[in-house]
């Protein structure tokens, strides 16, 4: 029977909201308030077309000199401007991602919001997990597509520097075989990933000292390791803590990427040269215990995070 | 089932008790006022039946534990535990629409009807609205979802007369029916009083003394009494005594009104005397005038 035919006025509705619901709600209202999270990559990557606009007209000169000097010696600077501009973006996603973290659970109680929020059915495990998707999952993403458009510019505008060009020889065919896009792509996406699961306990404890902290949660979240690693220096004259720290924070490429010697015969020659090459290597990666632990360590400080949260009051 | 049933509710602060050994029901369809001075611990109780902050003793809130369940205990209560804490950054649009979207009984054409009475731009920020104005938002927001339970603490603070007047009107014909319950502290008693069907005195972190709205005309009476009389007046224990144009004026509890008369005039006293006398003098006369 329907609910027309038992004469009721009032429909029957399910009184609840799916967790889904509530979470892409929460995540939305992340992004209304913490604004920095896309404005941030965007300024810097309308800085970092420029840099590559200009890098563009150098690109005929490099595709000219390797047609002088050999295949493989001026590949460096062909592949430079995409390398860069990935590394600075991902920089950028870093510090936006810290910065965020340290700061979302404490300005939350500082400006007593927290209480409005918690006036509403959403429980503190998805507002918390909301809030860690934003360094995990909206900041990668958007670095990779603003990435993306860029190195398409940088593709686009170097295409028309060299097809323009006056120099000799130098053709648009030789710059698209220099670039295995794909291949590119491909690495700049694992790159993202795997820099983004490395970090993961480091936005984990900045998201505990924020939901933490009763004031200057910044502080907080960098003296405590750093008086540790001057305790072991002085008193132990170890670098024990300071090694992992600064794995953790500068080490993210040398565990998700192996450096192996090749070799190429370039331009018909009999002398093979040998050079390096750094290829993304997953199961490096996923067979690293440090990888796996510093996983758990995020895990707990977000479990952690999810139980102060509840107990927190305005400051 | 008791919408709010509660035994032995102890908070600590440090060295104070701002909640001691509360015992407190509230049954179903009731509009409750808390009445108390400062640091009486109405927010600390408020508090904790939210789910807020953590306590000692036994406490139930629509059959849930606020602690640990204060989630899903939010599908069915709605409140304002403290002024101003909508966020700055937040849009009028935004705020509703986030609560529409996380909170299963709102309902968006009431706040709509609500906001049009009001100056609100819904594209303006919180931060740019007048502190009057927040609370309208806020009040508005809370009124718009269907809850079981409303909890207010202070609501009307910084609101000008007439919206006062307007909000408590519609808490009693549009919000109220048998099945809600709600829940209001305020220090303006006289503009809460014609509102509630039980009044509850909070002191020192204890409910010191409840009746049902009903009933107060039946159990306090104001004697002025006769010059002759006083000494017959104070006889009867009254629980607060003052003088007035010459007069003196006794407040009396559970006395029969028929023996009142015969020594002076009486009338009903108003909640804010009656409030005065229990909580502004607990240490002596109350203890007197209890039966």
């Amino acid at each position: 029977m329907s609910q027309l035919e038992t004469g009721t006025s009032v429909a029957r509705i399910d009184h609840r909201i799916s967790l889904l619901r509530c979470f892409v709600w929460s995540l939305r209202k992340e992004l209304w308030e913490h604004r920095s999270i896309y404005w941030v990559p965007l300024v810097v990557a309308a800085f970092v077309v420029v840099g590559l606009l200009v890098a563009a007209f150098d690109v005929p000169a490099s595709l000219r000199g390797q047609r002088v000097w050999g295949d493989l010696t001026t590949r460096a600077p062909i592949h430079l401007p995409y390398s860069v501009s990935s590394m600075i973006l991902m920089a950028t996603m870093i510090l936006v991602g810290g910065f965020y973290c340290v700061e979302t659970l404490y300005a939350e109680r500082r400006d007593r919001s927290i209480v409005f929020w918690k006036s509403l059915p959403v429980s503190d495990a998805v507002m918390v997990v909301a809030k860690f998707f934003v360094p995990m999952v909206v900041l990668p993403a958007l670095t990779f597509l603003i990435a993306l458009c860029a190195h398409m510019f940088m593709l686009g505008a170097s295409a028309t520097t060299v097809s323009m060009s006056a120099m000799e020889g130098v053709s648009v065919s030789q710059l698209w075989a220099q670039l295995p896009l794909t291949e590119m792509l491909v690495a700049l996406l694992y790159f993202i990933v795997a820099t983004t699961l490395w970090y993961a306990p480091v936005f984990a404890w900045l998201m505990f000292i924020s939901v933490w902290a009763k004031r200057g949660a910044f502080v907080w979240a960098v003296v405590p390791p750093i008086a540790v690693i001057a305790l072991e220096r002085i008193a132990f004259k170890a670098s024990f803590f300071s090694d992992l720290i600064t794995s953790r924070l500068n080490g993210a490429a040398a565990a998700s990427f192996s450096a192996r010697a090749a070799q190429k015969f370039p331009n018909g020659s009999t002398e093979p040269f040998f050079y390096i090459e750094t290829v993304p290597d997953p199961a490096k990666l996923l067979s690293s215990g440090e990888f796996w632990i510093g996983l758990l360590i995020a895990a707990a400080l977000l479990i952690a995070t999810i139980r102060m949260r509840r107990l927190r009051d305005p400051i | 089932m008791h919408c709010i049933e509660a035994r032995g509710l102890t908070k600590k602060f440090g060295n104070t008790l701002a909640l001691n050994n509360v015992d407190l029901t509230v049954a179903p369809g009731r509009i409750v006022g808390l009445i108390g001075p400062n640091g009486a611990g109405k927010t600390t109780l408020l508090k904790a039946i939210l789910g807020l902050t953590s306590f000692d003793g036994e406490l139930t809130v629509l059959g849930r534990n606020p602690r640990t369940e204060r989630d899903v205990l939010m599908r069915d209560v709605s409140f304002i535990a403290d002024v101003s804490v909508l966020p700055t950054w937040l849009r009028v649009s935004q705020a509703i629409d986030y609560v529409e979207g996380v909170h299963p009984r709102f309902n968006r054409a009431t706040i709509d009807a609500f906001l049009a009475k009001t100056s609100i731009k819904r594209t303006a920020k919180i931060g740019e609205l007048s502190k009057g104005m927040v609370t309208q938002l806020h009040l508005a927001l809370v009124m718009s979802i269907e809850a079981k339970l409303m909890v207010l603490d202070e609501p009307t603070l910084g609101l000008d007369v007439i919206y006062r007047k307007q909000f408590y009107e519609s808490l009693l014909n549009d919000y109220y029916d048998q099945e809600r319950t709600i829940l209001i502290t305020t220090h303006q008693i006289d503009e809460v009083q014609h509102v509630l069907t039980d009044v509850m005195f909070v002191d020192g972190g204890r409910v010191v003394f409840s009746y049902e709205a009903d009933e107060f005309e039946s159990r306090f009476f104001e004697l002025s009494a006769m010059p002759s009389a006083v000494n017959a007046a104070r006889a009867l224990r009254p629980i607060y005594e003052r003088t007035s144009f010459g007069r003196s004026v006794f407040l009396f509890r559970d006395v029969d009104a028929e023996t009142l008369v015969a020594l002076g005039e009486i009338r009903t006293p108003s909640v804010e005397d009656v409030f005065l006398a229990v909580v502004g003098n607990q240490g002596d006369n109350i203890q007197g005038a209890q039966p």
